[in-house]
């Protein structure tokens, strides 16, 4: 068995299948190690470089923008890049643990089909993926609120929440006053010593870098080592697939692949796709056959159609006093009133108080509009907000539009020789409401928690598909309208799985990880 | 990368950044992150041909060649490194 990539899905799959006697190959584009702290390259403040793959120069993309098209690098707006490195983007990750509401599985039957947007129901249910959500959270360790609200009745999670902060508990009081339950943000991160891996030590910077050290549960210090252990995995770091195999009767036959400047073909009995909701839409797109001339199962153009991540509305509030204690892991308190039950609204978000910034980004990008760029005033600002402004945000429902793809580039090669991936399209006008009401819910719980001056932050259209990129492959039964099945295979391809966030017919109103996690399990348990 | 005028570099990193109870950006600590940065953007050139017609109105116009790149570039490496005033500014204790 070949697996393809090894972020969230593809990590999950390799452990699973290996413990069921499977014996895989997992091929990552990225390398190991992720460098360490630079404060200008980085996941999160990634002007200048990252700290992840791929290589700056040779790996572009195509982003149409207001119909003008750009080419792009990794480290540049449009790219969308999904952290490429050993473990992907749980190397670089917050670690926000969050089941997706039952509701989230049935969009469509609960609120309708908004015009012109592919609005869906999963072929499974939140019940379905309950028991693969548990086992994640108890082998890979999560530490949270016991018991979690708005969900079904549950097993608690194996760890408590990190002893909460000062402006944690503001903003369970305030959110108190509003009459609204609040909960602590589950965060599979160590809050004790566990699974050989130690306690969180607090420094704040989660997202965005690697954890020094390792008590953030990423698939390299995870499930990874589990699959190696067991004798049956091997991996493969800097190896670019090229190309799905299939032989003429369309059954997939393995990957051509570049390693080492050197092309290689290896032959798989299954192979797992799981290299993020672009990269798995791209090698689809250009593993071309004449039986499949638009790539493999993408016989009624839908692969790389619904791209969609989670636009980020909020609101920021300006405190008299310090309230920023710079300590980590980081969110500390959210508010899942808002997921459903909005009038007028559909679907919704999850609230919580966002990561400390670093000083850099904050100086940036977290200004009121009256502080300008430049300047003693800005200078002024960054001195006296630093430790006493914060910003309430969360990732609000998308609305899914066909129009928002994934295509190839009819010329564009990246360094081997790929057509790269063009990128276009924007997200629904629904999704632009929800994100203002969630704006203005982010502002109300600022100003019940005693900041003096609040700010929400305008929202505009715009394609969104960055770390949360999710819907290209959907899932779905009817092959005309989704790529996979209920149980992640290619339409017409038995033993192609897709496991990532690309089988997501909708993206919850919450982060994405734990659910690519769950029903990366839950395939790689029934195949 | 040609050698760039340091005095108007450090007059220019002042009007960005500028020194009021501490000091501004226009210090050798955040020069040299700048000149590293420069030339890992490769934008050296660039600075060469427009940062001896500088005046401290062009940072805020968003069309000329230099000066928003320039105040982009100072606020960055100010803010980003331990030894440039800011994090002390911000109230932290540096310790190396």
């Amino acid at each position: 068995m070949i697996v393809i990539g090894s972020g969230a899905g593809g990590g999950v799959a390799a452990w699973r299948f290996t413990e069921r006697g499977y014996r895989v190959l997992m091929l990552e584009r990225g390398g190991d190690p992720v460098p360490g702290r630079d404060h200008l390259r980085n996941h999160r403040y990634a002007k200048y470089g990252q700290n992840t793959g791929p290589a700056r120069e040779g790996n572009p993309r195509e982003f149409v923008d207001s119909g003008v098209l750009k080419i792009v690098r990794p480290h540049e707006p449009g790219y969308n890049n999904n952290a490429m490195a050993l473990g992907g983007g749980t190397r670089v990750y917050g670690a926000q643990a969050w089941r997706f509401h039952p509701l989230d599985f049935r969009m469509a039957t609960t609120y309708g089909v908004p015009v012109e947007s592919s609005l869906a129901d999963w072929p499974i249910s939140y019940e379905d993926l309950a028991p693969f959500y548990e086992e994640i959270e108890w082998t890979l360790g999560v530490a949270g609120s016991n018991p979690a609200l708005n969900l079904p009745s549950r097993r608690p999670y194996p760890m408590d929440a990190p002893l909460i902060s000062k402006r944690g508990t503001m903003l369970q009081s305030a959110a108190g006053k509003l009459g609204w339950d609040s909960q602590r943000v589950p965060l599979m991160v160590n809050t004790v010593e566990r699974n050989g891996r130690a306690a969180c030590i607090e420094c704040q910077h989660c997202v965005g870098f690697p954890c020094p050290v390792e008590a953030r549960g990423d698939t390299h210090n995870t499930v990874l080592p589990m699959a190696v252990a067991s004798g049956r995995c091997e991996i493969w770091t800097g190896t670019q697939v090229t190309s799905l195999l299939t032989d003429p009767s369309g059954r997939v036959t393995g990957v051509r692949a570049m390693k080492d400047l050197t092309v290689v073909e290896l032959s798989a009995d299954i192979v797992i796709l799981a290299a993020g909701a672009i990269e798995s839409a791209r090698l689809l797109l250009a593993s071309r056959s004449a039986r499949e001339p638009n790539g493999v199962g993408n016989n009624h153009d839908q692969v790389g159609r619904h791209l969609q991540g989670h636009y980020y509305p909020g609101a920021l509030g300006l405190f008299t006093d310090p309230i920023n204690e710079m300590r980590g892991p980081g969110p500390t308190v959210a508010v899942t009133e808002f997921n459903h039950g909005n009038p007028g609204i559909v679907g919704g978000g999850m609230l919580a108080d966002d990561f400390l910034p670093l000083p850099a980004i904050f100086a940036a990008g977290t200004r009121p509009p009256q502080v300008p760029a430049v300047g003693l005033r800005l200078k002024e600002w960054v001195r006296h907000g630093y430790l006493r402004a914060f910003r309430i945000t969360g990732p609000v429902q998308e609305i899914p539009s066909p129009e928002s793809r994934v295509t190839l580039s009819p010329d564009r090669l990246d360094r081997n020789g790929m057509l790269v991936a063009r990128l276009q399209g924007t997200t629904h006008s629904a999704t632009v409401e929800t994100a203002q009401f969630m704006a203005q819910r982010a502002g109300d719980w600022l100003r019940h928690a005693g900041a003096t001056e609040v700010w929400e932050s305008p929202v505009d259209l715009h394609l969104s598909a960055g770390q949360h990129q999710a819907g290209t492959c959907r899932m779905g039964f009817d092959p005309a309208t989704s790529v996979v099945d209920a149980k992640q295979r290619v339409h017409g391809h038995e033993n192609l799985l897709v496991c990532d966030g690309s089988v997501h017919p909708t993206n919850g109103g919450f982060n994405p990880f734990l659910t690519i996690m769950a029903t990366s399990l839950r395939a790689s348990s029934t195949f | 990368m040609q050698p760039l005028d340091t005095v108007k570099l450090l007059q220019a990193m002042n009007w960005v950044i500028p020194p009021d109870r501490s000091s501004g950006a226009g210090t050798p600590e955040t020069l040299a992150h700048l000149l590293d940065l420069i030339e890992r953007e490769d934008v050296g050139t660039l600075y060469f041909q427009h940062l001896a017609a500088l005046s401290a109105e062009d940072l805020l116009d968003r069309t000329h060649p230099l000066g928003s790149l320039l105040v982009e570039h100072v606020r960055d490496v100010y803010y980003a490194h331990t030894n440039t005033g800011a994090w002390a500014d911000i109230g932290f204790k540096v310790s190396g």
